[in-house]
């Protein structure tokens, strides 16, 4: 009687300890297999760490005849990002659209999209956005008020651009990592510093010592690295 | 022997008599209370350093990372501002900026920023309970402690407690800030800063105190039932109103209004010519009239063009009554002594052609379904009370109705605002910011009484307001006050006859002087220092194209000479920068060889010319203002001056401070100073 | 007293080592050396002072411990609160033990009053050491009310401002009495410094004075002794009660050294000290947030101890609830060793009318009845229940005419009024106390401690 008693208040007690396990958000079933997954829009974004890239990511999947699948199933992966919706069913167009909020770790992040494919396995697109810390965002802003009239060739109804009006040798942009990557981050300070003649390069590009702190040429140049295509590699332990 | 025996036996052997009792139990005493010394060699900190520790070992700068770790409890403490911050207890790295491509979490080192660790601790920034040691209660609301850690994107709000400067890092505080005063919400929120400024609205919500003789009551339903179907770019809110409340706000509104000065005077009118000729002088009127500065008009593609300091014109001719229209513009103030809008001074056919042009500017669609009743008292009174209870006053001037006091929550510490005083909505993460943020978003959803309206607002919009409001916390008010960086300044207004010119051209709409005034125009706060007076007065009887970079254009005002004398003259003498006397510059020095030399450190030392035109056939730099005529047009101390250092004479300045030697810059000066306007007109 | 050793007065100072002779003797006069074999064996309520007086020794252990870290003013307690949870190695384990120990001395003396009055410890010659026992109980009281405020979050605030109410309710000298205890209108830092200097001192020396007393009485007074089948008091044949009646024989003492005694005792605070390291580890002192004047949680509860008497304000207005009802149940307790028609065992005051039962049922009634109408008044439903098992139990007593009868109902008959009023209190003060505690949340409303917290 004692031991039935015990035995039965030993397992109330560790049933009631239990919880239950949360449930999982089920994929949703895909009503039709593709076979390529492209891009549409919304790569190559910047926004700042933790916020919304402005635009939304669209993916669209194809068939083995090129025309579009609907109802294909896509999922979005890449670790730290929020993706709403993770997982969705392409429309008629066979596109799907997908809001990012980006992590907490400036760079640039791999955005990993794919469906399964009818005979197995998966069909995957990788995009890339650029998440930018403190620092790369005042380099931004500052490039943009200094620097971008000369180096973005593209007007915009706010700035009218200058590059057509430079003589030769052209600014190069400031995601050209061909030419940026190879320099170091020491002679990317200088040059802002001490304009193009500090480098052998062209008086075109003003010094820009008088002008900005240390700390903002630094974050002008962390920037430039940030948004560099092909991207900047990071080096171990500078 | 049965179990139980041996048993028994082997427990008599442990506990049989008092002191083997005594002895058990002393080993279990002694067991128990060791327990929690080991549990600390386990703690959790403990095991993130081990981890760092692995971590550097294979790194290349090992030894030297080894050599500056600190192992125990590592605190920020600095006790005049109550700060005890515990966090690189386990984010050891903080410092080492070498570990930067380590992406793992607790290791990363912290981005460059612009105050040091030890100024003012972590807390004030990331939020979050910096006495703890373990995750949980460091970085999540836990019942101890309430603030978790602030996400990334709201991060710049903590810049905001103490600065109200704009920051160049601060893009969505500085947004966010812009918006509350763009989108009125100071109206009804009050919003006091730590250095006691209040945020003053920028918006300029029209009075509707003659509102009759303006538009129709069609126009006022359809306009509060969905303001943004009329101006996409409005900032009015939509209230929700049922057709029946918006129908008897109207009749309200019509029925309050009363005549304005204008309906009293005379108007001289010319009846517009039919045709496409009026309509195509009147497109090219307004577009030479530089409208566009301040109102922005939907070209075929969609696009919004103009500037947002003024109404959006897209559909004004559905609007407008044509008469209020040509009273309008001839005197603004007659209908609205408030406006921001100048007396131009438009001669009669301007005012046709322009009234031609913006009463084509119509969509017949927009009241082809509204039909209201005829109204009557009852619809009357409750269009009065609707607009008491809704606080319209808050915004806009209406006879009878007085403006509420206290009509919504102050704001000033908003980010500060206790848990257990938010009313959340079931579902919702419990956070303030994510309070704020859905408030702004949807506040009605918040309860079903609240009065609240709901502002068109983008996403990236509303993370920036709820930035810039999480800014107001009490953390200003507990700091030193030589750290809040405040932007108070004195009001201004000019005096005399020519501050009575520039009240009626409302010269500070746009430009600032003395720090009152808009951006939208060059600070004229020094411009007595910097212009000659001939220049001068022929600018203001026509102004042209003088900065690219600026894309607004000053506006032709038809003065008359003497009101352009007077208003050159005060500039002259009461705009002037100190230390522009004769002596500041040795102007016997700006001889021909200096200018020869200057020549030579303009094209080929400095370049100047990729961003300044000084020959018009071969430069064309377009960033800077032309300088072929600048001799004429600035002072030589002004140039000197503004070759040593731009950002003394215009803070913020787009040109590059090129720290130039005294002799370079003399040469400089004397270069400039002989190019001479050609004297048929400027050159562009 | 002889001296057993008969050592000279005035021999210490001829040779030191006599001195700590005298000690010893001294000690083991103070703990009690006359206890027989056969009591000695472990029963569930037997050792409850020791317990209780290991409880002290641990609170003041680890309130030595704590006062090394912590700083009587604001916000700095708070802050010592933080440091002793996550940078004083086990500052955690500490606090939890000063925590649940204190709540386990509370307890644990309500338990030891209890035992004493239903084991009949409160007789001649004992009554002077109840007395000293209820001043004990209301200084413990005090400590835990005092040391409740000390680490300044919520819970302490507003269980300090919830008592302090209270007494604000005594008439005329209420609001007085309430800034004398508060230094001020409000709980702030200087009720906070006052709070700390009782808590540490003034009332600790009490209690040590106290527990002193009540020590020395409990040997002068024979000991630790039993009952007989007739609830009379055996008497330990070397006690004062029967030295006074006989001549000493202590070479034929049977009786074991104080050693065995204190041997057990030990036994038991040591085993207290490793269920309370083992609450400690599971289950730490809570903290909740800096205390908030502007926020008043809802409910705001008193100490645990005291949220019977919330859970009685609930129903009576304060002055009621808060101090005529504590005033008439201290001043019972008080009272309990002293009235013989309160309190008949000793067959020389054997009230006889009251052994009937028609008697005893129309004065149980109309008691009853009394307090039955008055709960039902102002709906108190909890603190109803245990008055109407207490007339059940009442009405089950059986008189019986063999003076061998035996049984629970025949026993029941046979008890005093005092045993009644008693068990009344006691059934009461558990019943509301648990109440108070687990069934009231927001507003003070009924919830099922289960449910949603």
């Amino acid at each position: 009687m004692k031991r039935t008693a015990t035995c039965s208040l030993v397992l109330i007690l560790i049933l009631s300890g239990c919880t239950r396990r949360q449930a999982a958000h089920p994929l949703p079933t895909p009503k039709a297999y593709g076979t390529l997954i492209v891009e549409v829009s919304g790569g190559k974004q910047i926004a700042g760490v933790g916020s919304k890239l402005p635009d939304p990511l669209v993916v669209q999947v194809n068939g083995a005849d090129g025309n579009p699948v609907a109802g294909a199933l896509v999922s979005f992966r890449c670790a730290g990002l929020v993706f709403n919706p993770p997982d969705a069913l392409a429309d008629s167009s066979g596109q799907v659209s997908v809001m990012v909020q980006l992590a907490g770790i400036p760079g640039s992040y791999q955005i990993l999209a794919e469906t399964p494919k009818s005979s197995g396995g998966t069909a995957t697109v990788t995009s890339s956005e650029i998440a930018l810390g403190y620092q790369q965002k005042l380099g931004k802003e500052l490039s943009e008020k200094y620097c971008t009239v000369c180096h973005d060739p593209q007007s915009t109804p706010e700035r009218v651009s200058n590059f057509d009006n430079l003589s030769p040798p052209a600014p190069h942009l400031f995601t050209d990592g061909n030419t940026l990557n190879p320099m170091s981050d020491a002679d990317l300070i200088k040059i802002i510093a001490d304009g193009g003649p500090a480098l052998g390069k062209s008086p075109q590009t003003p010094a820009y010592r008088g002008t900005l702190t240390t700390a903002e040429i630094k974050a002008v140049v962390a920037y430039l690295r940030a948004i560099a295509d092909p991207p900047y590699p990071v080096a171990l332990g500078k | 022997m049965s179990l139980g025996n041996q048993f028994r036996t082997v427990a008599r052997f442990f506990v049989g008599t008092a002191p083997r009792r005594f002895a058990a139990v002393s080993v279990l005493l002694a067991l128990v209370s060791a327990i929690a010394p080991t549990k600390d060699l386990l703690s959790q900190w403990r095991h993130y350093q081990r981890l760092y520790v692995q971590l550097i070992r294979n790194r290349p700068d090992a030894a030297r990372l080894k050599h500056r770790f600190k192992g125990g409890i590592n605190q920020i403490w600095i006790p005049e501002q109550h700060v005890v911050d515990r966090c690189s207890t386990c984010h050891v790295a903080l410092q080492e900026a070498s570990l930067s491509d380590v992406r793992k979490q607790p290791f990363r080192p912290h981005p460059p920023m612009p105050h040091s660790l030890t100024e003012f601790g972590c807390v004030v920034c990331h939020h979050g309970q910096g006495a703890a040691t373990t995750v949980e209660e460091a970085h999540y609301s836990t019942k101890a402690w309430e603030q978790p850690i602030l996400p990334a994107r709201y991060l710049e709000s903590s810049c905001g407690q103490c600065h109200m400067d704009v920051l160049e890092g601060t893009p969505r505080l500085n947004q966010g800030r812009r918006l509350l005063a763009r989108y009125g919400c100071a109206h009804c929120h009050a919003i006091t800063q730590p250095d006691g400024t209040l945020v003053v609205p920028v918006d300029e919500p029209p009075s509707l105190e003659h509102v009759a003789e303006k538009t129709t009551r069609e126009w006022i339903f359809a306009w509060i039932k969905n303001p943004q179907a009329y101006a996409a770019s409005a900032t009015m809110p939509n209230y929700r109103f049922s057709d029946q409340e918006a129908a008897d706000i109207a009749s309200f509104l019509v029925a309050q209004s009363t005549p304005s000065e204008n309906s009293r005077k005379q108007l001289k009118n010319v009846a517009p010519s039919p045709g496409d000729d009026a309509l195509q002088a009147g497109t090219s009127l307004y577009g030479t009239l530089f409208c566009s500065s301040c109102h922005a008009i939907q070209n075929a593609a969609g696009n919004l063009v103009g500037g947002d300091l003024a109404p959006e014109l897209t559909r004004v001719g559905s609007k407008v009554n044509p008469d209020w229209l040509r009273r309008w513009l001839q005197t603004p103030q007659g209908y609205d002594p408030k406006t921001r809008m100048p007396r131009y001074r438009y001669d009669k056919k301007q005012i046709a052609l322009l009234s031609s042009f913006l009463l084509s500017k119509k969509d017949d669609d927009f009241l082809a379904n509204v039909h209201l009743p005829e109204p009557d008292q009852q619809s009357i009174a409750r269009g009065k009370k609707l607009v008491g209870d809704y606080g319209c006053t808050a915004c806009h001037r209406v006879n009878g109705v007085n403006p509420p006091e206290s009509f919504a929550p102050d704001l000033s510490r908003i980010g500060s605002k206790p848990l257990f005083q938010v009313g959340f909505i079931r579902g919702m993460p419990e956070t303030l910011p994510d309070y704020i943020a859905g408030k702004i978003r949807d506040p009605r959803a918040f309860g079903p009484a609240l009065k609240m309206p709901t502002f068109s607002l983008t996403d990236v919009q509303v993370e920036s307001l709820a930035t810039a409001l999480l800014a107001q916390t009490d953390r200003a008010v507990t700091m030193p006050p030589e750290l809040v960086r405040s932007t108070a300044h004195a009001k201004y207004h000019p005096g005399g006859e020519p501050g009575r010119l520039m009240e009626d051209l409302r010269c500070q709409s746009c430009h600032i002087i003395n720090g009152n005034g808009g951006d939208m125009a060059p600070d004229l706060t020094s411009e007595g220092s910097a212009v000659q007076r001939k220049w001068l007065l022929d600018f203001m009887n026509n102004p042209n194209t003088l900065r690219p970079m600026l894309i607004r254009r000053m506006p032709k005002f038809n003065l008359s000479d003497a009101e352009i004398k007077s208003l050159s003259d005060y500039m002259l003498t009461a705009y002037q920068a100190s230390g522009f006397d004769s002596l500041a510059l040795e102007t016997s020095a700006l001889n021909a060889d200096a200018a020869a030399r200057g020549k030579q450190l303009f094209y080929t030392k400095y370049a100047c010319q990729s961003c300044h035109i000084v020959d018009g056939k071969k430069d064309k730099g377009y960033v800077g203002p032309t300088l072929a005529g600048v001799g004429d047009r600035l002072t030589p101390v002004w140039i000197y001056k503004w070759l040593k250092n731009p950002n003394t004479l215009s803070p913020g300045t787009l040109m590059p401070n090129p720290n130039l030697p005294d002799g370079e810059a003399r040469d400089l000066t004397a270069f400039l100073v002989r190019l001479r306007a050609h004297p048929k007109g400027d050159k562009k | 007293m002889a001296r057993p050793m008969g050592i000279q007065p005035g021999a210490a100072l001829h040779n030191p080592l006599h001195a700590i002779v005298r000690w010893r003797e001294d000690f083991q006069r103070m703990m009690s050396s006359r206890v027989i074999e056969s009591q000695l064996g472990f029963r569930v309520t037997w050792y409850l002072g020791a317990l209780t007086l290991g409880c002290f020794a641990i609170q003041v252990a680890t309130g030595l411990l704590l006062m090394l870290y912590y700083h009587p003013s604001i916000p700095q307690a708070y802050a010592d609160m933080k440091d002793l949870e996550f940078v004083v190695s086990s500052g955690y384990m500490l606090r939890s033990l000063h925590r649940w120990s204190a709540h386990a001395m509370v307890f644990l003396v309500f338990m030891h009053m209890a035992k004493v009055f239903y084991r009949k410890a409160y007789k001649p010659p004992r009554e002077l050491n109840w007395i000293v026992g209820v001043f004990l109980l209301l200084t413990t009281l005090l400590l835990s009310y005092t040391g409740y405020l000390l680490p300044w979050d919520q819970l302490s605030y507003w269980g300090t401002t919830v008592g302090a109410n209270i007494i604000s309710s005594i008439p005329v000298v209420g609001a007085n009495l309430r800034f004398y205890l508060l230094g001020g209108h409000t709980v702030n830092a200087n009720a906070l410094l006052r709070f700390y200097v009782l808590h540490t001192i003034m009332f600790p020396l009490l209690a040590i004075v106290l527990i002193g007393v009540h020590l020395w009485r409990l040997h002068e007074d024979g000991g630790m002794y039993d009952v007989d089948k007739n609830g009379n008091p055996i008497v330990p044949e070397h006690s004062p009660l029967a030295l006074a009646e006989a001549p000493i024989r202590l070479e034929e003492e049977k009786t074991l050294s104080y050693r065995e005694l204190l041997f057990r005792e030990v036994i038991g605070i040591e085993a207290i000290t490793v269920v309370l390291f083992v609450l400690g580890l599971l289950w730490r002192a809570p903290l909740e947030e800096l205390a908030n004047p502007l926020h008043t949680p809802n409910p705001a509860k008193a100490p645990w101890y005291f949220t019977g008497l919330q859970e009685l304000l609930h129903y009576f207005p304060p002055f009621v609830a808060g101090i005529i009802l504590p005033v008439l149940i201290v001043g019972g307790l008080f009272f309990i060793p002293f009235s013989p028609f309160f309190d008949n065992v000793t067959t020389a005051h054997a009230n006889q009318w009251f052994r009937r039962k028609p008697i005893r049922m129309v004065i149980a009634t109309a008691l009853i009845l009394a307090l039955s109408v008055l709960l039902v008044r102002v709906h108190a439903w909890d603190a109803l229940l245990p008055a109407l098992v207490v007339a059940i139990l009442l009405l089950l007593g059986t008189e019986s005419a063999s003076p061998l009868a035996r049984g629970f109902r025949t026993w029941l008959s046979s008890r005093p009024l005092s045993f009644w009023v008693m068990t009344l209190f006691l059934m009461e003060a558990i019943v509301l106390t648990a109440v108070g505690t687990l069934f009231r949340g927001p507003s003070w409303a009924w919830v099922w401690p289960w449910g949603a917290q």
